[in-house]
């Protein structure tokens, strides 16, 4: 556990890798899930028969699970969006049972993260900023370079321990 | 040989727990060198120096029971500490067979098992615990397996599921950790579980150590040494408890640094669990005062070397950034060069 | 690999005029544990020379009373499996590398397809004890000609029903049928004869399986070649390997050989740099890159009069 944040090594295995969405040749489906209409439109005109849900149009979480339930080995995602949106969506395509190498993310949306509170066990909806304070517990929390795929988000610890609550009620 | 066990002593405020000179001698002193650098010092678990912490697989010492009341005392204030993800079930009965049959072979004053089939009779006397129980079903214990046996077991346990030619944590019983979250971590990769470690990665330390760890075969298990240092004798030094202990390291002067700053080692114990094919990582930690360590002829000196070439993101890691300065002068009497 | 055990035949039957099965039980002590996939080395004496074979683990992992083992006559063997099916008696005494597993099921799979051809079959009857314990969805798809190689058939169509799927030589597997349109989560696993094995990774292939979904082994054994001379740089022995024998036996021989596991070349754990000399790689595990400076000594061998090794 660091102090302060500690001088990061070149490659930090645990965050997350997005890339700009390339079709994969292999897969014989192609699934793209985007949080709205206008991202990587480009993108799929590129492909064959893609499956489309776009997050802003009705019934999408039903849908979502409609269309995993449906789909057969062969077929891989691409889920465009902010890192909150994107994590749920592949949290929900991990329990419907796809691989990490069946699933591409790219970060359309800069922004909006998700962060877990390693004092209350809260993962919270979150800015880029580095430092906040825990809407459950109020402990201002210092955001780490370590990220939960499982969670969907990156750890959280009291940025300051002489201070824990500082920042809180503000 | 028998172990006896010392008076129950705290973990927290108060922080009674102290080693006594049986417990001091046995202290595994992890440094070979005056200087420390990461290897790959994973070494096949031979039992050896009957009476150390190498003789058997797992270790009961005189801290037992304080260190199990610890541990009940954690759970109850924090049951995310325990986790076991859905297809961990079989690895946590083969973890439970495991230490079962270990702890009954190599303390039997203390611990006894009889299996008829899968009826099970487990009595662990030092803790008053008589159970019968079926093998494979969990409703008849008290609890999951995997919590119902690491409630007795010195160290804090991470089972790994082997698949795709890596290993996950994805169960374990994690009331001691040296600042790392089960919570956070569970479902991680080796080498995304390792992500915070400064320089390790580079040198490849991750790359072949998992190569090891995947061909760990049944009944020959490996081990290696961790080291780090802590304020008070404070077993539970996790994240989740971070904001209440983490300014302890800003009251370290050189007049309380002997009472202070302890020495803490970890035996990490890595086996096959033979019907799952997972692997268990036991993590056994040691406590040692600096005015205890210093008792044993050229510790302090080799400490002090040690702690004052060590390269900063290596400290900074290991979390003494605000004291190191003081330490190393206060440990620079037992240094001759110094 | 240290720790042999000392096993004893305690039943022995054939289920084919192929293929007998064997019943090991523990000299001393008893058995490890192991886990579903999991293979032996049997070590066998054939006069001068000592061969390894690996065979899976065919009994209830639950069960370490004792091992089964099932294996098929080869026709064109180097003596080994001739030796278990005609030499070996009850009572008899083997020795035994410990349990390795290279073909474990996935924890993650939401469906174990399984295609077996022939002898493949033994490391899923291991699987099924431990498979439907866990209650996990399973298929079997079972190739073999009727009366030779279609060892457990009986017992699997009792246990399976409609769940496992025949194909006497004759009836043609369709392999696109199989691994079409399967649901999220299934996994596919495949032991038998290699041209099973390529035509099942091949057609998962083509229908967009990635790779980790896609799990095999295969009964590879080191194959006869020209005899050479073996060189070890380090202390400057020298060995004769014969035709019969593999590179690796011939350092076994001499009592400096590196750990193995498959013995087959595919798994990678014997791998050992060559510094001279012509080598025929036989292996399944290096690169092109990689088999200029090692080779798999359980398998590849030399092909000129001379190989030096860096051992």
């Amino acid at each position: 556990m660091m102090d302060r944040p500690s001088a990061a090594p070149d490659r930090l295995y645990s965050l997350p890798v997005y890339r700009e969405p390339m079709p994969r040749e292999a897969a014989r489906r192609h699934i793209v899930v985007m949080q709205s209409a206008a991202l990587g439109a480009a993108f799929v005109e590129g492909l064959d028969q893609p499956l489309l849900l776009n997050a802003q149009g009705r019934d999408f979480p039903s849908r979502l699970t409609g269309l995993l339930t449906d789909a057969t080995v062969g077929c891989h995602l691409y889920i465009l969006g902010d890192e909150a949106f994107i994590w749920l969506v592949h949290g929900q395509a991990c329990r419907a049972g796809l691989h990490d190498d069946e699933i591409d993310m790219t970060l359309s949306v800069p922004g909006s993260r998700r962060v877990y509170c390693v004092h209350c066990g809260l993962t919270q909806a979150a800015s880029a900023a580095d430092r906040f304070n825990c809407i459950g517990c109020q402990v201002q929390l210092g955001v780490r370079a370590h990220f939960s795929k499982r969670l969907g988000a990156y750890l959280g610890v009291c940025d300051d321990a002489d201070r824990p609550y500082a920042g809180a009620g503000s | 040989m028998s172990v006896q066990f010392s008076p129950l002593q705290t973990y927290r405020e108060p922080f009674s727990f102290r080693n006594s000179p049986k417990a001091i001698r046995r202290f595994p002193f992890p440094f070979t060198e005056d200087s420390y650098l990461y290897s790959v010092n994973i070494e096949p678990a031979n039992s050896k120096d009957p009476g150390s912490i190498y003789e058997h697989w797992f270790d009961i010492d005189e801290h037992y029971r304080s260190e199990m009341a610890e541990r009940a005392r954690v759970l109850d204030k924090d049951p995310r500490r325990y986790l076991v993800l859905a297809h961990m079930q079989e690895a946590a009965w083969d973890a439970l067979e495991m230490l079962m049959h270990k702890l009954a072979a190599d303390y039997p004053q203390w611990f006894e098992l009889d299996c008829d089939g899968l009826h099970w009779h487990w009595r662990n006397k030092a803790l008053e615990i008589d159970q019968r129980f079926t093998f494979g079903d969990a409703t008849t214990l008290p609890c999951e397996p995997l919590e119902f046996i690491t409630r007795q077991v010195q160290g804090d346990f991470a089972l790994l599921d082997q698949r795709d030619g890596d290993l996950f944590m994805d169960a374990g019983m994690v009331t001691s950790p040296a600042d790392w979250s089960l919570a956070f971590d569970a479902g991680m990769s080796f080498k995304q579980w390792h992500s915070p470690v400064p320089m390790a990665h580079q040198m490849g330390i991750f790359d072949r150590a998992l190569k090891y760890l995947l061909n760990v075969p049944v009944g020959q298990p490996v081990r290696r040494l961790n080291w780090t240092l802590t304020i008070n004798p404070r077993l539970d030094s996790s994240p989740e408890t971070f904001h209440e202990w983490g300014a302890d390291r800003g009251s370290v002067t050189a007049e309380n640094a002997g009472r202070l700053v302890h020495l803490r080692v970890e035996l990490q114990l890595m086996a096959r669990l033979p019907r799952s094919n997972g692997l268990m990582f036991s993590i056994r930690t040691y406590l040692i005062s600096l005015d205890e360590l210093v008792s044993q002829p050229g510790w302090g000196c080799r400490l002090h070397r040690v702690l004052r070439d060590l390269p900063e993101p290596i400290a900074d890691y290991k979390g003494m950034t605000r004291y190191r300065a003081t330490l190393v002068q206060w440990l620079s009497r037992f240094d001759p060069d110094a | 690999m240290s720790a042999l055990l000392q096993v004893q035949v305690s039943a022995a039957r054939l289920l084919t005029p192929l293929v007998r099965e064997f019943t090991l039980v523990p000299c001393a002590g008893s058995l490890p544990g192991f886990s579903s996939g999991s293979h032996v080395q049997v070590h066998l004496p054939l006069g001068e020379r000592t061969l390894r074979n690996a065979y899976s683990l065919t009994g209830d992992p639950a069960d370490n009373r004792h091992y089964r083992i099932a294996v098929r006559l080869q026709e064109a063997s180097r003596g080994g499996s001739r030796y278990l099916h005609q030499q070996v008696e009850v009572g008899d005494r083997l020795t035994l590398s410990p349990p390795a597993n290279l073909f474990a099921p996935h924890s993650g799979a939401q469906l174990h397809i399984l295609i077996a051809g022939g002898i493949g079959i033994t490391p899923f009857m291991a699987y099924l004890e431990a498979l439907q314990r866990r209650q996990a969805n399973v298929e079997l798809h079972y190739l073999y000609r009727p009366g030779l190689t279609d060892a457990y058939l009986d017992e699997l169509q009792e246990r399976l029903g409609s769940r496992l799927h025949r194909y006497a030589a004759g009836t043609p597997c369709d392999l696109q049928a199989i691994l079409r349109d399967r649901p999220l989560g299934s996994h596919v696993y495949t032991c038998g004869p290699q041209r099973l094995l390529e035509a099942v990774r091949e057609t998962a292939s083509r229908l967009g399986w990635p790779a980790s979904r896609v799990h095999w082994e295969a009964f590879s054994a080191a194959q006869p070649g020209q005899p050479f001379e073996l060189e070890l740089a380090r202390s400057g022995r020298r060995l004769q390997v014969s035709a019969e024998q593999s590179l690796l036996e011939a350092l076994e021989s001499a009592g400096i050989a590196p750990p193995s596991l498959c013995r087959g070349g595919v798994c990678g754990q014997c791998m050992t740099r060559h510094l001279q000399g012509e080598i025929e790689h036989r292996d399944s595990f290096l690169s092109r890159a990689e088999q200029a400076e090692f080779l798999m000594p359980c398998v590849s061998r030399g092909c000129g009069p001379r190989v030096l090794l860096d051992l």
